[in-house]
C-alpha cells in the first residue's frame, strides 16, 4: 500500500477516535453539571486539556458552560474542536476511498452529512444531546463497518492501529493529567467531591455502568486504576488497547514478512501490563507508570510513521 | 422561446408517447403516484451524498461541494440504432489515431495539402515533444468520449471527439446503480445493456496496449487532487480496478523509473491513467511556469520507462477547427465516408468563413477553439444584442481563436418536474476504449440534461443534469 494511503488511513482513524473522546467528556461534564450543585469551575478543568487551556483563557472572560462548549465543538481557535476533527477525519478518509469499502465510506460521508448543519451554527444546550449522540454514533458505525466489511490486510490494520493509539493516549492523559491526584489521595473516607471525579471520570470513558456492574456500587479508588490500566476485559483500558495495537502490528508482519522495530515497542509495552497489578492506592509509582506509557505510546507512532513510510 | 423544432425522443405533442421504445416506461410511469415519484428523487439525491458522488465547482469556495441533478426518466435507445452509432464512433477513432502518429511523425496528411500547415503546427494543443515518439502499441487515444447530440430519430452528429482527459464515465455507472436501486422493476420489463463493465474492460485494455513485457503491469490512476472537480471519479475508477490512485507528491523518478513509497518500500509503476492536462506533466518539458508536475517525467516517457493514458498531444486531434476536417481526415487515412455527421463549422480563421458568421451572430453558436465546459461561448439566438456586440469585438481580435455552428435542434427527453414530464435538451458522452486490436464503446454513456426550459447548455458546470442511458435489446 501506498505510504501515504497508510498515513491517511492511521490519521483518519484517530481523529475519529479524538472526536468521540470529546464527545463523550462533553457528555460526562454535562451530566455532571446537571446533576451536581457544585462549581463550574471544576466542570472546566475537567474538560479542556491542559495545553488548550491558555487559548481558551485568552479568549474568554468567564467558564461558562457555553463558553466551554463552543470552544469544544466549533471554535474555530481550538485546532481540536469536534467540528474540525470530524472534518479532518473525512477528508483523510475521502483521500483513500478508494482503500475503503463503501459501507466505511458511506459511513464518514453520513455522519458529515448529519452534524454539518448542527455544527455550524452556535451550540445550543438544548441540541447537545443530539449532537453528541450523532457523533458517538458516527464512531459506532465507522468502527463497525470497518469490523464487518472490511478485508483483513494492511487497510484494516493501519485503521485499527491509528483508533487504539489514539484511545490509549485518551485515557493515559486523562488518567494522569486529572484524576492521579484523587486516585492516590490518602483519606480512607470517600468524599462527595471525589465520588463526583470518578463518576465523570468513567462517564467519560463510557466505563460508568460496566464498572459497576463488575465491582458493585463501591467506588475503590485501587478498582478503578486496576480497571482502566489492567483490565483487559474493559475497551478503553490501557492493556485492551495495546493488545489491539500489538496484534494488528503481528499481522502486518506477517503479511509483510518482515520484523517490525514498531512491533519490540509494543510487545515491551504489553509485557508490562500484563505483569503488575496495583495493590494499592497509595502507590506513588502510578504517575509514573502511566507517564512511561505515554511515553512508549509517542515513540510507538514515531516508529510507525517511519518503517511503513507514513508521510 | 426556441424557433426551432426539435424532436422529442419519448413523447409527441399531445404528449402521448409516439417511440415504441417506451411504451412500457410511459405506461409505468403513468401508474406511479408522482408525489411519490417526486419523493423517489430526492431519495436519489440522499443517495449521490451518501455515497458523496458530488464534484467541486472552479471559481467556488474550495470546500464547497455539489451534486449533479439527476433525473429519474432514463432515456432509451434502441441495440440496432446504438450499433450503428458504435460503429461510426470506431471509425472516427481509428482515423483520428492514424491522423496523430501521422503528424507527429511524417505529416503526410499537410504535405499533401489536405490540412493547413499553421492549423497543426502553429496550435498549442500540438506538441512537438511528441514528434518521432512511438507510444506502446503506437496507441495515442487510449480513452475518449465522444460527445454526440441527435435531432431526429435516425439523426446523430458528433459534437465534440474529447480525446484528453474526458470524464463522466462514474456517473454512467453511478446513474445505473441509483436507477437498479429505487426502481428494481423496471428492469425487469426491459433488457438494458450492462454498463458496468467499463472499469474492467478499462483496465485490460490498459493492458494491452503496454503489452510485450515478461511481468504484469503495475497501473495506477493519477489525480491532481482531491479538490479537483473530478476527483470522485478518480477515486471511484481507481478502487474499481483495485489500483492506486497516486497524487504528483506520491511519484519519484528513481534510476530513470517512475517509483512511488509503499508500505512495504519502493515499487515500480509500468502505466498511469493520468487525469492531468498535458501541460501540467512536466514542467521541464511542457509549461514550465506550473507549480505542479514531475519534472522528468517525460524523459522517462521517451524511454519506454512509463505508459502514459492518453498520450501527450492528443488535444490536437479534437481541437474544435481540425475538427472541421474529420471527413477529409477519415478519408485519407480509411479512405472511406464518415459513418457519423460532423455539425456544420465555420473556421473564423477563414475569411469567407468569418464574414458570414460576423453577419449571421445571431443565428449561430461561437466556440473557442480551446474551450470547454460551455465556457467563453456565444450562443446567438439566446443572447442580447449588447453580448452580441461584445463578442464581435473578440471575433474580430482573434478570428483564430474561434469556430462558429448553426444552432442545432438537439433532441429533447423528458425530465420530471413538479408539473409532471416536461422536455429538456440532451446529448450524450459514451466512452470509447482503444487497444492495438481493438476499439470498445461502452452500451450507454452519460446523457447530459440542460434543465433550465428551453436551454442547450447541457454541462454540469452551466447547471446541467444527467439522465440514466439505456440501450436494450
Amino acid at each position: 500500500m501506498l505510504g501515504r494511503y497508510a498515513d491517511n488511513l492511521y490519521w483518519m482513524a484517530r481523529y475519529l477516535e479524538r472526536a468521540e473522546n470529546t464527545a463523550r467528556k462533553i457528555q460526562a461534564g454535562l451530566h455532571y453539571s446537571i446533576t451536581s450543585r457544585e462549581d463550574n469551575n471544576d466542570l472546566v478543568k475537567f474538560l479542556i486539556e491542559e495545553h488548550d487551556k491558555n487559548i481558551f483563557k485568552k479568549k474568554y472572560n468567564d467558564f461558562s458552560l457555553n463558553n466551554v462548549l463552543k470552544f469544544l465543538i466549533n471554535d474555530e481557535d481550538n485546532e481540536n474542536n469536534i467540528k474540525n476533527l470530524l472534518q479532518k477525519a473525512r477528508t483523510n478518509g475521502k483521500i483513500v476511498r478508494t482503500a475503503l469499502t463503501r459501507e466505511v465510506s458511506n459511513s464518514l460521508n453520513q455522519s458529515w452529512n448529519s452534524t454539518q448543519k448542527l455544527l455550524n451554527n452556535p451550540i445550543k444546550i438544548n441540541n447537545l444531546p443530539d449532537i453528541i449522540e450523532k457523533i458517538l454514533n458516527t464512531g459506532t458505525v465507522f468502527r463497525g463497518s470497518v469490523y464487518g466489511t472490511m478485508l483483513r490486510n494492511d487497510t484494516f490494520h493501519f485503521i485499527r492501529i491509528g483508533t487504539f493509539i489514539e484511545r490509549s493516549n485518551n485515557t493515559a492523559l486523562i488518567l494522569n493529567t486529572k484524576y492521579y491526584r484523587i486516585l492516590l489521595r490518602k483519606t480512607v473516607l470517600v468524599s462527595k467531591m471525589d465520588y463526583n471525579r470518578w463518576e465523570i471520570l468513567l462517564r467519560s470513558l463510557s466505563a460508568w455502568r460496566s464498572f459497576n456492574w463488575l465491582s458493585g456500587e463501591y467506588l475503590d479508588p485501587a478498582a478503578i486504576t486496576n480497571f482502566l490500566v489492567f483490565d483487559e476485559r474493559m475497551p478503553r483500558s490501557l492493556s485492551f488497547c495495546n493488545k489491539e495495537i500489538l496484534s494488528n502490528l503481528g499481522y502486518l508482519q506477517k503479511t509483510y514478512k518482515k520484523k517490525f522495530k514498531s512491533f519490540n515497542i509494543a510487545e515491551s509495552t504489553q509485557k508490562s501490563l500484563t505483569s503488575g497489578i496495583i495493590r494499592t492506592v497509595h502507590n506513588k509509582k502510578l504517575y509514573n507508570f502511566i507517564s512511561e506509557y505515554s511515553e512508549k505510546n509517542e515513540e510507538l507512532h514515531f516508529m510507525i510513521t517511519k518503517e511503513f513510510n507514513l508521510v | 422561446m426556441s424557433l426551432i423544432i426539435m424532436y422529442d425522443e419519448m413523447l409527441k405533442r399531445n404528449g402521448d408517447t409516439s417511440n415504441k421504445l417506451y411504451k412500457k416506461l410511459y405506461s409505468w410511469l403513468n401508474d406511479q403516484n408522482s408525489s411519490i415519484l417526486l419523493k423517489q428523487s430526492i431519495k436519489a439525491e440522499e443517495l449521490f451524498r451518501k455515497v458523496g458522488i458530488t464534484f467541486n465547482v472552479y471559481g467556488n469556495d474550495k470546500a464547497e461541494e455539489r451534486l449533479i441533478p439527476f433525473d429519474l426518466i432514463p432515456r432509451i435507445i434502441e441495440k440496432k440504432e446504438w450499433d450503428f452509432v458504435k460503429k461510426g464512433i470506431i471509425q472516427r477513432l481509428k482515423a483520428l489515431n492514424l491522423f496523430l502518429k501521422d503528424i507527429y511523425f511524417d505529416q503526410k496528411i499537410i504535405k499533401e495539402g489536405i490540412i493547413p500547415s499553421k492549423l497543426i503546427n502553429n496550435n498549442s494543443a500540438f506538441k512537438p515533444q511528441m514528434c518521432g515518439f512511438k507510444p506502446p502499441g503506437d496507441i495515442y487515444i487510449h480513452i475518449s468520449g465522444i460527445d454526440l447530440i441527435r435531432t431526429s430519430k435516425k439523426n446523430f452528429y458528433v459534437l465534440e471527439d474529447n480525446l484528453r482527459v474526458p470524464s463522466g464515465s462514474s456517473y454512467m455507472i453511478e446513474n445505473r446503480s441509483t436507477m437498479m436501486h429505487m426502481f428494481p422493476e423496471l428492469f425487469t420489463r426491459y433488457n438494458v445493456k450492462n454498463v458496468y463493465d467499463y472499469p474492467d474492460l478499462l483496465f485490460k485494455s490498459l493492458i494491452k496496449c503496454y503489452g510485450g513485457h515478461s511481468h504484469t503491469p503495475n497501473l495506477a490512476v493519477l489525480t491532481p487532487g482531491i479538490f479537483n472537480s473530478a476527483y470522485f471519479e478518480h477515486s471511484f475508477l481507481a478502487d474499481e480496478m483495485g489500483v492506486n490512485l497516486l497524487e504528483w507528491r506520491d511519484l519519484i523518478i528513481d534510476n530513470n523509473k517512475i517509483v512511488i513509497k509503499t508500505t512495504k518500500g519502493k515499487e515500480i509503476i509500468d502505466i498511469l491513467y493520468r487525469r492531468v492536462d498535458d501541460d501540467y506533466l512536466d514542467p521541464l518539458t511542457f509549461n514550465p511556469e506550473s507549480l505542479i508536475g514531475l519534472p522528468g517525467l517525460f524523459d522517462v516517457y521517451r524511454s519506454g520507462n512509463i505508459m502514459l493514458a492518453n498520450a501527450p498531444g492528443t488535444g490536437i486531434a479534437d481541437d474544435k477547427a481540425v475538427y472541421s476536417y474529420i471527413p477529409e481526415i477519415i478519408k485519407f487515412y480509411l479512405d472511406e465516408k464518415p459513418i457519423l455527421e460532423n455539425v456544420k463549422t465555420w473556421r473564423c480563421s477563414e475569411a469567407n468563413s468569418l464574414r458570414y458568421v460576423l453577419d449571421n451572430l445571431e443565428k449561430l453558436v461561437v466556440k473557442e477553439v480551446h474551450g470547454s465546459g460551455g465556457y467563453g461561448m456565444l450562443i446567438g439566438p439566446t443572447s442580447s444584442k449588447s453580448e452580441i456586440k461584445k463578442f464581435k469585438k473578440k471575433l474580430i481580435l482573434r478570428p483564430d481563436n474561434y469556430i462558429a455552428q448553426p444552432t442545432i435542434a438537439l433532441s429533447t427527453v423528458p425530465i420530471l418536474t413538479e408539473k409532471g414530464l416536461s422536455p429538456r435538451h440532451v446529448d450524450l458522452r459514451p466512452f470509447a476504449l482503444m487497444s492495438p486490436n481493438e476499439i470498445r464503446v461502452t452500451d450507454g454513456g452519460l446523457t447530459r440534461v440542460a434543465l433550465k426550459k428551453d436551454s442547450l447548455l447541457v454541462n454540469s458546470s452551466q447547471g446541467g443534469g444527467t439522465k440514466d442511458t439505456w440501450i436494450i435489446d
